[in-house]
């Protein structure tokens, strides 16, 4: 399938559910096909993804949309760091 | 569902929990913020508020509303206040009322027809501030209005918004076109030198230098046309048009007493509104005293250009005073002599006037302070007056040699 995919020049973050995470310069970061919060303070969030722990790490962050598609962070983004889940 | 958004308090351990069960369950979130080390600030929507009572019990977290806002919450309170939907209604019902009339009426381009008087006409048409739009056909209108006035040769009457605008074009008249062909010659007013002439119309009768009296004609509205021989063939009646200088003389007398009555204010000044309708009055002042300064401002209610209500309204503002005699001393008289003199001069000055020479000597006589002398002035002066007609010459012939 995924092989079909590539051969077809076809995205499949839709298809594999992979995390999409789109970075408007330091500012805005708005993460899609995540599972849930599991930590949120200003300096940190973190979220968990079928890729692995998502990690936000910045100031005076806020979380301006929350839904079950996507999830919109803003303030000042210092960096974005992706941890290795655990394989299904 | 009326749309309606509240903004939340949750508190609690399990707030990222609450979180994310509530987005399990759809509900969507906005504005997610950490004030406190357990708090989170969130607005969410009114529909989503009540589906969130098991997941507070399950998260055990407690919630509390901050803000309320949205339409729904505007209905609830005014099932509780009649009176405020009853406000609002009659507030849109007013404005549909009123944007249905014209209130402002501008008129611009005229000059030979005063404003006014367009405006009178309109009101004898019918046409006034707080008439019904439909009634108003502006080329018809316009067409009224340049048959009754011939010296409009256009008009444009436009209807916007609230608004009844006519652009006005005039035609130069018949009148001024006599007036200015009619010939005239210029006639001095005052005795004195004349100090310069500049002609641009008509025969010059004084040089500058030479004395003139009142009444003398300075400047002839008949031209001489001469042929070769320097020789009057015909007279050319013009208006004749020049600026003609006099240097005079005025002579300047004043006087006032050293002892004057001075007002000296003891209380404040008290301020009471009233209102006036015509010839009724409300006014809650008492009555004028004596001994008291009435200052009486008056602001009339003009709600847009050419539209004048009958309603104004005013303040007076009173203040007691008592009269003391007090005796100038020599420098403060000749001080307030030198003001009469300057607003005496301004006044000339005012008239175009120029003031050349100032010999008057201030002294103090007795009980008067008197101010004596003369200013030399230098005035424009051509008052306009008929010009003598003269028999043409007669046509010489080769005959005549």
């Amino acid at each position: 399938m995924k092989k079909m995919s590539e051969f077809l020049d076809l995205p499949v973050e839709p298809a594999f559910r992979e995390t999409q995470v789109i970075l408007t310069g330091k500012r805005r970061a708005i993460v899609e096909n995540y599972r849930n919060l599991q930590r949120y303070t200003r300096e940190e969030i973190i979220i968990l993804t079928p890729s692995g722990r998502l990690v936000i790490h910045g100031k005076r962050l806020e979380i301006s949309c929350y839904t079950a598609f996507e999830m919109c962070v803003c303030g000042r983004i210092e960096s974005i760091l992706l941890e290795e889940g655990k394989k299904k | 569902m009326i749309p309606g958004f509240v903004r939340l308090s949750v508190t609690g351990e399990q707030r990222e929990r609450f979180l994310n069960l509530c987005k399990s369950r759809g509900i969507m979130f906005r504005r997610i913020v950490q004030t406190g080390e357990k708090e989170l600030l969130l607005t969410m929507r009114v529909k989503d508020f009540f589906l969130i009572g098991p997941l507070r019990r399950k998260t055990g977290v407690h919630i509390h509303i901050l803000k309320k806002r949205g339409p729904v919450f505007f209905l609830l309170a005014c099932r509780r206040n009649k009176l405020l939907p009853a406000g609002v209604l009659t507030v849109i019902g007013v404005l549909f009322f009123l944007s249905g009339r014209v209130w402002n009426i501008h008129i611009e381009g005229n000059i030979l027809n005063p404003t006014p008087q367009l405006v009178d006409f309109l009101e004898e048409k019918g046409i006034c501030c707080g008439v019904f739009k439909k009634k108003i056909h502006c080329n018809a209108l316009a067409e009224e209005m340049r048959r009754e006035f011939p010296e409009i040769t256009w008009v444009s009457a436009k209807l916007s918004g609230t608004r009844l605008s006519f652009e006005i074009r005039e035609g130069d008249t018949k009148l001024s076109e006599e007036t200015s062909k009619a010939a005239c010659s210029l006639f001095s007013t005052v005795d004195g030198i004349v100090e310069s002439v500049v002609t641009r119309q008509g025969t010059p009768l004084i040089k500058s230098g030479e004395e003139v009296k009142k009444g003398q004609e300075l400047i002839s509205g008949i031209v001489n046309i001469t042929d070769d021989s320097q020789e009057v063939v015909r007279y050319e009646y013009v208006q004749a048009d020049a600026d003609v200088y006099v240097r005079y003389t005025i002579d300047y007398y004043d006087t006032f007493p050293l002892t004057i009555e001075k007002k000296v204010y003891r209380e404040k000044e008290k301020r009471r509104f009233f209102i006036r309708n015509k010839n009724w009055i409300l006014d809650l002042s008492p009555a004028a005293k004596k001994n008291e300064d009435r200052l009486i401002c008056e602001y009339p209610f003009v709600p847009s250009e050419n539209f004048r209500l009958p309603i104004s309204a005013g303040i007076i503002t009173t203040r007691k005073y008592e009269i003391r005699k007090e005796k100038l001393t020599e420098k403060a008289a000749k001080k307030q002599a030198i003001q009469r003199l300057y607003i005496y001069e301004e006044k000339l000055i005012e008239k175009g006037v120029q003031i050349s020479e100032n010999n008057v000597k201030i002294e103090i006589k007795h009980q008067d302070c008197v101010s004596r002398g003369s200013l030399t002035v230098i005035e424009k002066t051509g008052k306009e007056g008929s010009t003598e007609r003269k028999t043409q010459p007669k046509e010489r012939t080769p005959e005549d040699g």
